[in-house]
């Protein structure tokens, strides 16, 4: 037989489990109270199998059911499979069977339904959450590629910007030699060179780099 | 203007040449991708069926793989672009061409957000017919519908890509092949009726190649295509004056004697006696009309006929300096210095290295076409070797792609613009 507080301990567990917590209870008389968000429940166990102690803790969980509280009776499995359980279905009394190991639920002292539509609310607060965390996700992805597209439009101009000084470097000076050879006085201004981005990278290929192409290619129109 | 800034991102160059594949996109920098240009229909197997991997066509890397050994490789093996073009019914052919396409794409299809398709630049030969154009744009839009992969393409001719490739505005580009050779004038835009093509390419030379095998006593291993045209690459030689070469090579026998050892094998080829053959493979390429070849039609090499494929005439016999200058002469007298001034080689025909002890009596491929056109009178030539020819195709379509903007329709009549393949 199991130690009464260990069961006492067991069964806690147990309810804990189920979202109960405990607020009261009494080794001595043989029962524990929980409550959850909504209501109370009553468990009430069973040590003895002799027949007066399961007639009088089963009459005292149907007076606990019947004013509205959830009863609930602990027995040990070999007066289960004894008794059965047709009893305890048809008033609505919960019935955890407990051997030396463990705990588990025979039959539910929710009122019928009322089970099925917690394991529903559960599952709706749970969709409810995944959604809002969907959406939070969604969210910063979308911030993602939004600032991928900023950062590839930043290089495309920096590119642009790249080839724009060159062809300005390239023009000053065919300028300042063309005015060189007519005898003008050359007005050269320095130009900056073109920055590298060799470090990074981002450098256009040295077949694209003054290519006198691109002037007459893109200049093409329908 | 957001969408050229999409098309400089995604313009993806595929190069359809003879031999190779060469393909990828503007973010792949200086070099492409190649594969051979090739795919193999590999034979139903039981197995294969039962393991769900069945393949009509494969292509690229995986080809090896699946190659049996057996009579009918040679039929199973295709080479799409061989001659320069696919007839239009070679539905094979086309086919290995779509494999290709879609594997090169799907390759650098990008993941995540905004990506819609490529903007693809792909290069024919300039002889290629109309309906070339037609089955390759068709191939496109089937490639867009079930994949999404490109969303405008475009074709050029290849002399054009490497017009652009080498930054040159007004030049000809002289491009030769497995099966034929283009050379095709360019000022600011292909001048499409000028171009003039030889119906003579690297096959001819492995041709000729295979003939002085058998001559020396190697007719087992001039069957061996592969060999064939390693043993041109590294025992063939480009003469000056071919006359005077093999004079200097009867004379001097041991100094034109060379021996080749063909890499991985106790295979040595010593063309003994008959060195001074080696001069008649760079010959061929640039001009088939000397007296020597005459005993190698007759004893039954092929003589390079004329030939019509849509409205371009191949011609089998002309030299290599008359055809550059029939293509010249068709343009405009102003342009011509222009045009002479800058002549293109490019492709692997041309890669001849003179040794260092045959200098005067073996060149390369600019000093022989240079002397070429001065014995015909054109004095102002100035001929350059493509540096990297197997890369100029592709360089020139990223750059096209880059600088053609997205709204430039195409047109049959201009053959350029691009083709939306999003619209349906």
């Amino acid at each position: 037989m199991v130690p009464r507080r260990i069961l006492f301990t067991r069964l806690i567990d147990f309810m804990a489990s189920q979202g109960y917590r405990v607020v009261d209870e009494s080794i001595g008389e043989g029962f524990i109270r929980f409550r959850d968000s909504s209501r109370e429940v009553v468990l009430r166990v069973v040590e003895d199998t002799s027949r007066d102690e399961v007639l009088s803790t089963v009459i005292q969980a149907a007076f606990d059911a019947a004013s509205g509280k959830a009863a609930y009776v602990a027995m040990p499995i070999e007066l289960v499979s004894k008794i059965g359980d047709h009893a305890f279905r048809i008033h609505r009394i919960g019935v955890l069977v407990y051997d030396s190991h463990s705990v588990f639920e025979l039959v539910s002292g929710e009122p019928r339904g009322k089970a099925k539509q917690a394991a529903i609310n559960k599952e709706d607060r749970n969709d409810e959450r995944f959604a809002v965390m969907l959406e939070s996700l969604s969210a910063r992805l979308t911030r993602l590629e939004e600032a991928m597209a900023r950062l590839a439009l930043l290089d495309e101009l920096r590119t642009r910007l790249d080839i724009l000084e060159g062809m300005v470097l390239s023009q000053k000076t065919r300028k300042a030699v063309e005015e060189e050879r007519s005898g003008k006085p050359a007005q050269v201004e320095v130009v900056k060179e073109p920055v590298e981005h060799a470090e990074t990278g981002r450098e256009l290929p040295s077949f694209l780099r003054e290519n006198p192409w691109l002037d007459i290619l893109s200049g093409k129109s329908s | 203007m957001f969408e050229e800034e999409y098309k400089r991102r995604y313009v993806f160059g595929a190069d359809y040449g003879t031999s190779d594949f060469k393909y990828g996109p503007i973010t792949q920098g200086e070099k492409p991708l190649v594969v051979e240009n090739r795919g193999y229909f590999p034979e139903p197997s039981i197995v294969a069926s039962i393991l769900g991997t069945v393949r009509e066509v494969v292509v690229g890397k995986d080809v090896p793989l699946f190659l049996e050994s057996g009579a009918d490789l040679a039929t199973r093996l295709v080479y799409p672009m061989r001659s320069g073009t696919i007839a239009k019914d070679d539905s094979r052919s086309w086919r290995v061409i779509k494999e290709l396409t879609l594997m090169a794409l799907k390759e650098f299809r990008p993941g995540g957000f905004g990506f819609r398709g490529f903007y693809l630049v792909a290069a024919l030969s300039a002889i290629a017919p109309r309906y070339m154009y037609e089955t390759l744009f068709e191939i496109y839009r089937e490639i867009a519908r079930e994949d999404n992969l490109i969303h405008s393409a475009t074709i050029i001719p290849q002399p054009l890509a490497v017009a652009i490739a080498h930054k040159t505005t007004s030049c000809v580009v002289v491009e030769s092949g497995h099966g034929n050779t283009q050379v095709a004038p360019i000022s600011r835009a292909p001048i499409r009726g000028a171009v003039v093509a030889l119906n003579r390419g690297g096959s001819e030379a492995n041709a000729i190649t295979a003939e002085i095998l058998k001559d020396a006593g190697y007719g087992d291993l001039a069957r061996e295509e592969a060999l064939v045209r390693r043993v041109k690459e590294n025992l063939g030689l480009l003469p000056l004056d071919l006359d005077r070469a093999i004079s200097y090579a009867k004379s001097n026998p041991e100094a034109v004697r060379a021996v080749y050892q063909v890499p991985g094998t106790r295979i040595k080829i010593d063309l003994g006696e008959n060195s001074w053959a080696r001069f008649l493979i760079g010959e061929y390429v640039f001009d088939p009309n000397h007296e020597l070849f005459q005993s190698y039609f007759r004893r039954g090499m092929p003589r390079p006929r004329d030939a019509k494929v849509g409205d371009i005439v191949f011609y089998g016999m002309l030299n290599l300096a008359d055809t550059i200058i029939t293509s010249i002469e068709r343009c405009p007298v102003e342009l011509q210095p222009h045009l002479y001034g800058q002549v293109i080689l490019s492709g692997g025909n041309f890669s001849w290295r003179p040794p260092e002890g045959l200098k005067g009596i073996a060149v390369d491929a600019e000093t022989k076409l240079s002397r070429m056109l001065r014995q015909r009178g054109v004095e102002n030539a100035k001929v350059t070797l493509s540096p990297e020819p197997q890369y100029a195709v592709w360089r020139g379509c990223i750059v096209f792609g880059y600088a053609v903007p997205a709204n430039y329709q195409w047109s049959w009549e201009r053959m350029e613009g691009w083709i939306n393949l999003t619209k349906t």
